[in-house]
């Protein structure tokens, strides 16, 4: 279907000023929009023309409005029309109780229209996904992927062996997974032509929006017979994900490169990404367009970052230089000349602050300093290089048992 | 980025039963989310330690409020979307933060239930 | 054969910080992990955990607020393998302390760490299968419950400890 399509809006209610102002406000926007007083009238527009949105008055000629509610919500062609309500009720319980009745939205009475534009645009923001589908879906149910990420979702549908589409939208990107009968058959998304590979690299969306429309799919095959390794998989995906990205600046932070003179001792992988942010860029976008897959386009940012080579292209000056000096590196002479294990052991941790300072790690405080705040804070803070090898740990981990 | 010492004194309050408001009235209202979130992972965890494969995390939601329905009370105007993703927070700070009081409140009481640890308010 | 005869060149040696507002907690952690403990005349303790001739643990336990306020992580954070920090779940103060160390330590050190919080044998309800295997608070960082009355206990503290850190190789 064409996302160019002119969006038809139903007005029911009185033709006064307000209203029209309202409807011309709409078509201004470049609304269909159609006013119509009459109950009877409404409903056949409903039924024939099938509007993407109606506003109306559920007070105005007393039941006759009710009883054009109840009608589309009773049409299995018109019942997902969203609704904004418009209504001088102020009663709390009442406008509850209206909600609880599947209205989408509501306005007090008086209104401005300019505010009722507004609220519609964004009501037909949120519903876009939904109204794009074919006319013979059942409702579903929207929210953010904060509170429900992607597995959630699919689990959800398995539970009720659910047939459907899900919409995600990460604020720049869209893409949709097919699920039928509780299984994973498609997963589309831009620049990813594997369906396995779309459907890992949605995981990733942990921000966003999710719209879930309950729909006959017709597409067979699932990704996979079991679901079970692909929530398995998944969730290590999404973990790994919160992990890596936790260590990051936020990943709409635009990035650029600050130089480029050590480009020769960097890995191929760190010279390829680098070069995508010869102009700022943010992470995702960066690793959109890359070549790598979402992991390893991460980790390679995340490596370019603490190798200062690239910075925050909105820079802060850090706010911690104090703290940054109370905690000035410090070599006590007794470690650099240990003489024995002792020594070796103790001396160098009781922070002798008249003993000599270490140049060098002074100097790199200082250049961190001089950084901006996300690639500063990784920077500045001092990572354990682990010691031991992977086979010694994992013997010691043997000698501590289970 | 919430400070692990912030991480640490909730995730104390959660597994001493004690309900979390003294120390969200300390926290700025913009690291309410991400201490929630937090919060939320380590819930999860819980449920799928003590529940195993029987653990289901509609379940929780179930007992959580949907913030169509803390919408639905405070009778606020905005669109849905924006109460979901506190894009108001600057505009509505205390709103923001009176949603999360209710669902921390929730949320730290459920746990409770499933440790089988007594809550105190 | 004399603790201070290790030679730390022939050996292998992984060395984990124990820290934390009791010393008398760090000891009893060191102790149960290790074979050889000493404690200094500086409150600070020692232990050595033999895994193989040729690998082997050294834990070093540093004193109490001041001590470990005003010790040189910088300068060992690089070294070493990872810190635990210790308290007694139960009170406040302690816990208060912790939070302020491990504030320090984040800003400033980014190194693989645990959190334990000891019950010390007091029945606290919560089935042990909820925090065995540790609560993570970043990809480097965990918090585990310890009961110092209980021996192994402190192996699990460790394993959680160790699984990180070979996590963090893969």
């Amino acid at each position: 279907m064409n996302e160019q399509q002119v969006h038809r809006i139903l007005i029911y209610d009185k033709a006064a000023a307000d209203v029209e102002r309202l409807a011309q406000l709409l078509k201004d926007s470049a609304y269909d929009v159609t006013l119509l007083e009459n109950a009877q009238e409404a409903f056949q527009f409903c039924l024939t023309d099938r509007p993407d949105l109606i506003i109306f008055d559920i007070k105005r000629e007393g039941k006759e409005s009710e009883d054009f509610f109840l009608q589309v919500k009773n049409q299995y062609s018109t019942h997902r029309i969203p609704l904004l309500l418009t209504i001088v009720e102020t009663d709390y319980k009442k406008r509850v109780e209206l909600l609880e009745m599947k209205i989408d939205d509501f306005v007090p009475k008086p209104y401005y229209p300019e505010e009722v534009a507004a609220r519609v645009i964004n009501l037909m923001q949120e519903f876009k996904p939904t109204t794009l589908l074919p006319k013979a879906v059942e409702r579903g149910f929207w929210g953010s992927l904060r509170e429900m990420n992607l597995i959630d979702l699919i689990q959800t549908m398995e539970l009720g062996k659910k047939s459907g589409i899900i919409h995600l939208n990460r604020g720049d990107k869209d893409g949709q997974i097919y699920v039928n009968k509780g299984k994973i058959v498609n997963a589309v998304v831009e620049d990813y032509d594997s369906v396995e590979r779309a459907y890992l690299h949605m995981l990733t969306w942990i921000e966003g929006t999710f719209n879930v429309t309950f729909q006959e799919i017709g597409m067979s095959g699932p990704l996979k017979d079991d679901n079970d390794s692909l929530f398995r998989e998944g969730a290590k995906v999404i973990d790994q994900w919160r992990r890596v990205t936790g260590e990051l600046p936020s990943l709409h932070t635009c990035l650029v490169t600050v130089s480029t003179e050590d480009a020769q001792a960097l890995s191929y992988a760190e010279r390829a990404m680098l070069s995508q942010f010869h102009k700022p860029k943010n992470i995702l976008q960066a690793i959109d367009v890359s070549d790598f897959d979402d992991f390893d386009g991460l980790k390679v940012i995340k490596s370019l970052l603490e190798k200062g080579l690239l910075i925050k292209t909105d820079a802060r000056q850090p706010n911690d230089n104090q703290k940054a000096a109370t905690f000035r590196p410090v070599l006590d002479r007794a470690h650099r000349n240990a003489k024995s294990p002792y020594s070796h052991i103790f001396s160098i941790f009781q922070r002798n602050l008249k003993s000599e300072k270490n140049s060098d790690l002074q100097l790199s405080m200082n250049n961190n300093e001089k950084s901006v705040d996300g690639a500063m804070v990784a920077k500045s803070r001092i990572a354990n290089k682990i010691q031991l090898t992977k086979a010694e740990l994992l013997l010691i981990r043997q000698k501590l048992g289970r | 980025m919430i400070s692990p010492g912030t991480q640490l004194q909730f995730l104390r309050y959660l597994l001493m039963g004690q309900s979390p408001g003294a120390l969200l009235d300390s926290v700025e209202v913009n690291d309410i989310a991400p201490i929630y979130d937090f919060i939320w992972e380590k819930a999860l965890e819980i449920g799928i330690r003590i529940r195993g494969e029987h653990f289901s995390q509609s379940d929780m939601l179930k007992r959580l409020k949907s913030v169509e329905q803390y919408k639905l009370e405070t009778g606020c105007k905005e669109p849905l979307q924006r109460c979901m993703t506190n894009e108001c927070i600057s505009e509505h700070a205390g709103c923001v933060r009176r949603k999360y009081d209710d669902q921390f409140g929730r949320l730290y009481g459920l746990i409770a239930d499933y440790l089988g640890i007594e809550y105190r308010m | 054969m004399s603790l201070l005869t290790v030679q730390k060149d022939t050996h292998r040696i992984g060395e984990i910080v124990v820290a934390g507002p009791s010393l008398p907690l760090q000891k009893r952690f060191i102790t149960h992990l290790c074979n050889e403990v000493v404690i200094t005349n500086n409150s600070t303790v020692f232990g050595r955990s033999k895994i193989t001739d040729e690998l082997q643990l050294f834990f070093y336990g540093i004193g109490e607020k001041e001590q470990y306020m005003d010790f040189a992580w910088d300068l060992v954070a690089p070294k070493m393998l990872g810190y635990v920090l210790v308290y007694d779940w139960f009170e406040g103060n302690g816990f208060t302390s912790v939070q302020q160390l491990l504030n320090t330590l984040s800003r400033h050190v980014e190194s693989h760490g645990i959190v334990v919080g000891d019950i010390g044998g007091m029945p606290i309800n919560i089935d042990r299968a909820v925090y065995e295997s540790g609560f993570s608070l970043s990809s480097k960082l965990y918090f585990s419950l310890w009961d110092s009355t209980d021996k192994t206990n402190a192996k699990d503290v460790l394993k959680i400890l160790i699984d990180s850190l070979i996590n963090h190789l893969e």
